[in-house]
């Protein structure tokens, strides 16, 4: 994967810069919340739309635990990982050591962990349930209708098998279901407050995010951090964008959030290809967190591909996500870092008149 | 100051010191008044239900002032009882309780409710029992636009009129309508079976009316008197997915091997 934001460069302090010691070494994160303390967030990267239904629960419930060991978090249902009576690993507590030595003798108590998790809240809630709002971490109110790989504004048979095998719904088989984009109990933008107050009753330990497509930017950002939720997230990914359009789109969502009075909600964005040093140049534009999808995605082939050749034995997901993202998050991690030795309005600079004048950031001659 | 701590005061004498009454199961009273939403909630899963399934506990609530996001997560075999009105998504995910309410609603009464049942004596917002699984949503006035919206299982009845797009996204259960739907009556319902008494405004798409069938008459007359709608089941109509009807018609005149 080629760096997509190549003509942007990361800057380090100026020349003159005294020896400032050890910077802070935490790459963690915080998301203010409405009525309760913050969210601590260990790593600003998130996988937002796995598509499950192409791994059988067993692979996708330790594909999902086997990406989130690396506190990359993942966007899950139950339903997405497991059958109607079993208890899928990755929304269960975190085994210790010593619980490995006595499996199932954990119980979920208040000081127990969880995987970093994402509950995807769609308008039409197929496949959700009330367990999902346990431990989540994120809420996430999707406001945008969702494309299958067909290109309708539908979800396939396969998701819908997954979604509702353990409901009363049968005959939806081999039908494509058509998609919704707002929720169907709320009247308006005007009264979405309410609903997302509601989610931060019925998961108190989770930030309550909208997400919205790239479309409309102008339009909808202020609509929806008008509701006020934790965070706000922007799918790029949904259009092929040129790499300037990209950053530029960042910079602008930034902006229109800070324009609407949201200058410290959270901007996630899901961006499609990048590599590592793309992403930390998406935050060094203005967002505050990344999706990975492009990074996880082709564990999912990968799977497949195993499934195909070696069905019987089970893939070890622990080892194909240490292969496919150790590098990667380390590399984030150590650019990200270093973004914090250089004041916010100096960490990036282009050779490329164009560019600079585009994104207004310093232009290097 | 700390909250006010959750009472539950049974109506004979008796509160142990929870304030939960551990010798009359048959009566209880919470207010809702100063009492989070998860005060409330334990409260009433402190109470001791009834072992008799014919005879639930009651529970009395009070202080319904039109609050959102009231007696969400109620998962427990008791009967409440409220007086007074309740804002957007009441009873949401509940199971097991039997809720009854005597005022109007909000937007997304009973939303994703997975069993027990839900009955409001008075009207209901937009998207009544919006995606739920199971159970029982009884609306004694009118139900707003969006009524079963993205359903998978239960039943919703609406005793008055229903606004637009009812069941929209729906993928399972029933919706009995004693009045008037507006437009686009069962938009992208998959496996849904909605019988209508009155007029639709309109019908969306792909969904059609069918005749109603014997063994659906006597399902439904059974269906409306335990939902306490008057009426005979002739006086309906049945709207399903086109495709089902063609599914149904297929069907018949095969001969079916067990018969002989």
């Amino acid at each position: 994967m080629q760096d997509q934001l190549a003509p942007l460069y990361l800057l380090p302090p100026p020349a003159n810069t005294p020896w400032a010691g050890t910077p802070g070494q935490t790459i963690q994160s915080q998301v203010a919340r409405t009525d309760a303390d913050p969210l601590i967030v260990n790593l600003p990267l998130f996988w937002y739309d796995p598509r499950w239904s192409r791994l059988t629960t067993q692979q996708a419930d330790d594909l999902a635990v086997a990406v989130s060991r690396y506190d990359v978090l993942v966007s899950a249902l139950r339903s997405d990982l497991a059958g109607a009576d079993t208890e899928p690993s990755f929304h269960a507590p975190i085994k210790n050591e010593s619980d490995e030595e006595s499996p199932g003798e954990v119980s979920p108590d208040s000081d127990a962990a969880f995987f970093p998790r994402i509950v995807p809240y769609r308008p039409e809630r197929y496949g959700l349930n009330a367990a999902d709002f346990d431990q989540a971490t994120i809420i996430d109110v999707r406001l945008m209708m969702p494309r299958d790989t067909s290109g309708r504004f539908a979800y396939s048979p396969d998701q819908i098998a997954r979604w509702e095998s353990k409901t009363q719904v049968e005959d939806v088989e081999g039908s494509w279901v058509p998609a919704a984009t707002f929720p169907p109990d709320v009247d308006s933008f005007e009264n979405l407050p309410t609903k997302l107050q509601q989610l931060r009753y019925l998961a108190p330990s989770a930030a309550v995010f909208t997400s919205i497509g790239p479309y409309r930017l102008e339009e909808e950002i202020p609509l929806a951090v008008g509701s006020k939720p934790d965070g706000l997230i922007v799918r790029f990914d949904e259009v092929a964008l040129e790499p300037l359009q990209l950053a530029a789109l960042t910079r602008r969502a930034r902006q229109l959030m800070n324009a609407a009075n949201a200058k410290h909600t959270p901007l996630w964005i899901v961006p499609g290809e990048i590599t590592a040093d793309d992403a930390v140049k998406l935050v060094a534009l203005g967002a505050d967190a990344i999706g990975v999808d492009a990074w996880c995605n082709p564990l999912m082939d990968d799977s497949q591909i195993d499934q195909s050749s070696h069905y019987s034995s089970r893939i070890d997901f622990d080892e194909l996500a240490e292969e496919a993202l150790y590098d990667l998050i380390e590399r984030f991690s150590g650019l990200y870092l270093s973004l914090q030795r250089v004041p916010r309005k100096e960490r990036l600079g282009s050779f490329s008149t164009g560019w600079a004048k585009t994104l207004n950031i310093k232009a290097l001659r | 100051m700390s909250p006010p701590k959750p009472t539950s005061k049974p109506n004979a004498a008796g509160a142990d010191s929870t304030g939960v009454d551990a010798l009359s199961p048959s009566a209880h009273e919470i207010s809702m008044a100063g009492l989070s939403r998860d005060q409330v909630r334990a409260a009433i899963h402190e109470i001791t239900p009834s072992d008799n399934d014919e005879e639930l506990t009651q529970i009395k609530l009070t202080g319904a002032e039109g609050q959102h996001s009231a007696l969400m997560r109620i998962d427990h075999p008791v009967r409440l009882q409220i007086e007074g009105a309740l804002g957007d998504y009441a009873f949401a995910f509940n199971a097991q309780a039997d809720s009854r309410l005597v005022g109007n609603v909000g937007n997304g009464v009973g939303e994703g409710m997975m069993s027990g049942a839900v009955r409001i004596r008075g009207n209901a917002a937009d998207g009544a029992g919006a995606a739920m699984t199971g159970g029982t949503l009884a609306i004694y006035g009118s139900a707003g636009d969006r009524c079963g919206a993205g359903m998978r299982g239960g039943g919703i009845f609406v005793r008055g009129n229903a606004g637009n797009e009812i069941a929209v996204g729906a993928l399972g259960g029933m919706i009995v309508i004693g009045g008037d739907a507006g437009e686009r009556l069962g938009d992208a319902m998959s496996n849904v079976t909605i019988f209508i008494r009155g007029r639709a405004k309109s019908l969306a798409e792909g969904v059609t009316d069918a005749p109603l069938r014997k063994r659906e008459e006597l399902r439904l007359g059974l269906l409306l008197i335990n939902a306490s709608i008057r009426g005979d089941a002739q006086e309906f109509r049945r709207i399903i997915p086109a495709s089902v009807l063609d599914q149904e018609n297929s069907r018949r005149g095969e001969v079916n091997p067990s018969y002989r």
